[in-house]
């Protein structure tokens, strides 16, 4: 029995350490590639790489809003405080039960109109349609019946009379730049069908009319860990993936689409959580199945502030409706793993999302639960184990502060001595305890999700304040 | 024990990694500084120049010398276009970069070999000078030609710039040639509002594009269409063999149906009326343009066709349809038998747009304060 055992362990050690080295070597490569192309975009805009900001491409910006009476004002106003010419603003009022329509209708003098939308993409019936034409650019709330976020987006789509189309949460503020900067990829290059920005946790930033006028690391020790885990696991990997045109996700809160693609494709799939991921994974399946070119890219100046969940629960809820979302988008699209069609998308993106992203909270709980058999059957060797953990958690929160170091660098914010302190401190304390704790989350996730489907997320919402 | 010599091979290399960051940081700071003094270096030796300048005498041939040194990098041009900008009346900065175009001569052929930043930023450097009158020199404009050939889309678009600022006609129209046969991916629109920020003849521009069209790819015929639309319309003739051609690119016949909705040209009206006609769900897009052309055209079957147009199973049409009708200031009488008809859509696209006007309106008196 003790030899049997002992192969077991042996097999799940062997396992392991390959595990671990490809995770490893994965991260030090994002974090590599991340950092080096954030500071060589830095050379290259003090060099004047860029394209005069004098370009516009006509972009209708989509706020699907449920329940956001709290922030929806803070929204709207950033959006009228871009400097963007050719846009126009569509809130979409997903069947809210608090006063989110009343708020966006009594601040921006808004009227009603008979406005005739086309169903280009089906979603739920719309309940009244109010315009403003008193603003810098016009201003339309669709309240509708209540159908989900992806719902929301495909009314938004359909409402929309521009070729691109921008989709933000509506408990999101852009810079004052941000929307020139997401279009960019799409003057630079013809074939670009979709642009992911740059999501950040706001917690801690203070704008002034769409502009950053200081930054420093949030109160809430949770926030705090999330910057670090965005820089992280966000930012690095996505840039390295928009090297081979690999980025199969676009945040929701944040991304810009070719509308004529996406309403080919199909549009927003009301049945998934995870709207934003299974619409880019269909658009390489779109584009690649038709013969399209395309690019889908990732502009990392182009910066969206969030709210990042400053209480467990919510950071809880949060997680576990992206690891569904993930788990729906991953399965719905099988294809592509493993099929040479998909090129480098099935070798890293997607192979990278199912081994470390969607399987590794059972593997991580495996590990943990062997950990404890070895260690009752007398056959764990405890120095190894804390060596192994030890340089685990030097090297993820190395790379943490690398990452986290590089993006303060390069976007010339200044931090105070305290929150340095504060970054260093608290990277090992979300490598070792907020991740196994977020994986514990992950694994109980898919348990029973099929009830939830379609159902937005509840988050306690602050006021954002934008001066 | 080789998964632990493993294990501190990755804990060096992370270390390395923060190490490196924090010597690279370290670098450009002191880059940012060195950047300071360079310029402060820089401002003494141009003023003394340009004040001979001023005096009527010639820059020094030391100094010519030392530009070119120096500016062969490219940290140093910096530092030049910021005592240009900044440190130099602008008729001194004029005269000055008057004075050095030999070097800068020189310096356009260094810049092409080095990496693609460093020669974009020449370009940039060169195209933002320019008013101060930098590009006089024919063999500079071939220079920044042969830019277009290079694989970097800033290259290319600088390099236009300073093109365009040249004013010299026959360089855009080789440098945009050139692009063409690149195969450079670059959207139209930004070569469109390129050659609209020409500073030279644009009358002599246009011949020569429309000389060479037919050699462009269809990216660029797109460009220089739309160039064309927002000049002029002495290209009817032309532009309408595009428009009645079935084998042209659709986006390009498109474009040629949005001319004619801006300049009117009587032999179109028969065509964009047809193609409003198509019920064709295929060619939508042709029947959507044509409607919103079709606002500049009077005429009862123009009207006519408008009206029929409403009845469209296409949105977009409904809605170009509805618009154009307004801009024939069409009576509500005349559609009293959409507004009481069967026609849902037709009904609610025409009460839309009376409400969108309204809304115009009132929009327009609260900014005029009435």
């Amino acid at each position: 029995m003790r030899d049997i055992f002992q192969t077991f362990f042996n097999f799940v050690g062997i396992f392991f350490v390959i595990y671990m080295i490809g995770y490893a070597s994965f991260l030090f490569l994002s974090v590599v590639v991340g950092s080096s192309t954030l500071y060589g975009l830095k050379r290259r805009n003090m060099l004047k790489n860029e394209l005069p900001s004098d370009y516009y491409i006509p972009v209708s910006v989509i706020v699907p809003a449920h329940n956001e009476a709290v922030t929806i004002e803070a929204t709207v106003r950033s959006l009228l405080a871009l400097q963007y010419k050719v846009y126009e603003i569509i809130v979409v009022d997903d069947g809210s039960t608090d006063t989110t329509a009343d708020v966006v209708r009594e601040h921006f003098h808004m009227r009603h109109v008979n406005r005739p939308i086309q169903r280009s993409l089906h979603c739920q019936p719309e309940e009244a349609v109010y315009e403003s034409r008193s603003f810098k650019v016009p201003i339309t709330l669709i309240c509708k019946r209540n159908g989900g976020k992806a719902d929301s987006l495909n009314m938004g789509i359909n409402a929309s009379r521009y070729p691109y189309f921008l989709c933000l949460d509506a408990d999101s503020v852009l810079q004052s730049d941000s929307l020139e900067k997401i279009v960019r990829p799409v003057l630079e290059d013809d074939r670009v069908v979709a642009v992911g920005g740059a999501v950040r946790p706001g917690n801690g930033a203070e704008l002034e009319n769409g502009r950053l006028i200081n930054y420093h690391m949030p109160r809430g020790l949770l926030a705090c860990m999330q910057v670090l885990e965005y820089d992280r696991s966000f930012l690095a990997a996505r840039i390295l993936f928009d090297k081979f045109n690999g980025s199969i996700i676009i945040s929701g809160a944040f991304g810009l689409f070719k509308k004529s693609v996406v309403v080919a494709a199909g549009g927003y799939d009301v049945t998934t959580m995870g709207e934003d991921m299974e619409l880019v994974v269909r658009l390489h399946a779109f584009c690649r199945e038709n013969g399209i070119p395309y690019r889908i890219r990732y502009a990392t100046d182009a910066i969206c502030w969030t709210q990042a969940p400053e209480k467990l629960r919510d950071l809880c809820r949060q997680r576990r409706r992206w690891h569904i979302g993930l788990f729906q988008s991953m399965t719905r699209h099988r294809a592509i793993l493993a099929n040479p069609r998909y090129g480098l998308v099935s070798v890293i993106s997607y192979t990278y999302f199912l081994l470390y992203e969607l399987f590794s909270p059972y593997i991580e709980v495996f590990g943990v639960l062997t950990m404890v058999l070895a260690s009752a059957l007398d056959f764990l060797n405890v120095p190894f184990m804390l060596l192994y953990m030890g340089i685990y958690v030097a090297e993820s929160s190395i790379l943490s502060l690398t990452a986290f170091f590089a993006r303060i660098h390069t976007i010339d914010l200044r931090l105070t001595a305290g929150d340095v302190l504060k970054a260093v401190g608290i990277c090992a304390v979300e490598v070792s305890c907020l991740r196994f704790i977020l994986a514990w989350v992950r694994m109980t996730a898919l348990i029973g999700y099929r009830k939830n489907r379609a159902r937005w997320g509840t988050i306690e919402r602050r006021e954002i304040q934008v001066r | 024990m080789r998964s632990e010599v493993l294990l501190y091979v990755y804990g060096m290399i992370c270390l390395g990694m923060i190490g490196f960051n924090l010597v690279y940081h370290m670098v450009l700071r002191r880059r940012e500084r060195g950047a300071g003094f360079r310029s402060r270096g820089l401002l003494r030796r141009v003023a003394r120049q340009a004040e001979r300048l001023r005096a009527g005498m010639q820059v020094e041939k030391r100094h010519l010398r030392y530009l070119r040194r120096s500016l062969s990098n490219v940290n140093a041009l910096v530092a030049l276009d910021r005592v240009l900008t900044h440190e130099l009346e602008p008729c001194d900065a004029g005269r000055y970069v008057r004075a050095i175009q030999p070097v800068l001569l020189e310096l356009a052929i260094l810049y092409r070999k080095k990496e693609a930043v460093q020669c974009a930023y020449f370009a940039y450097f060169a195209a933002r000078h320019q008013p101060a009158g930098l590009l006089m020199l024919e063999s500079m404009q071939e220079v920044f030609v042969t830019y277009l050939g290079l694989d970097s889309l800033y290259c290319h678009v600088n390099a236009l710039q300073a093109l365009y600022a040249s004013g010299t006609a026959e360089s855009v129209v080789r440098a945009v040639a050139l692009q063409s046969r690149t195969g450079a991916v670059m959207n139209d629109k930004i070569l469109t509002d390129g050659l609209l920020s020409f500073a030279g003849d644009h009358r002599r521009l246009e011949v020569l594009l429309w000389e060479r069209f037919e050699r462009f790819d269809v990216r660029t015929q797109l460009a220089v269409l739309n160039y064309t639309r927002f000049r002029t319309g002495e290209w009817r003739e032309r532009i309408f063999s595009i428009m009645t051609d079935g084998s042209r690119d659709k986006e390009l016949r498109l474009s040629a149906i949005r001319y004619f909705g801006r300049y009117v040209y009587e032999p179109a009206r028969k065509w964009l009326l047809d193609f409003l006609a198509d019920r064709d769900p295929l060619l939508w897009e042709y029947a959507a343009v044509s409607a919103a052309g079709l606002a500049q055209y009077a005429g009862g079957d123009v009207v006519r066709a408008l009206i029929g147009a409403l009845h469209s199973g296409n949105w977009y049409v409904r809605y170009n349809a509805a618009v154009s009708l307004e801009a024939h200031q069409v009576a509500y009488s005349d559609l009293s038998e959409l507004l009481d008809g069967s026609d849902r859509y037709a009904r609610e696209m025409i009460l839309y747009r009376v409400e969108s006007r309204l809304m115009d309106q009132e929009a327009a008196r609260e900014v005029s304060g009435i």
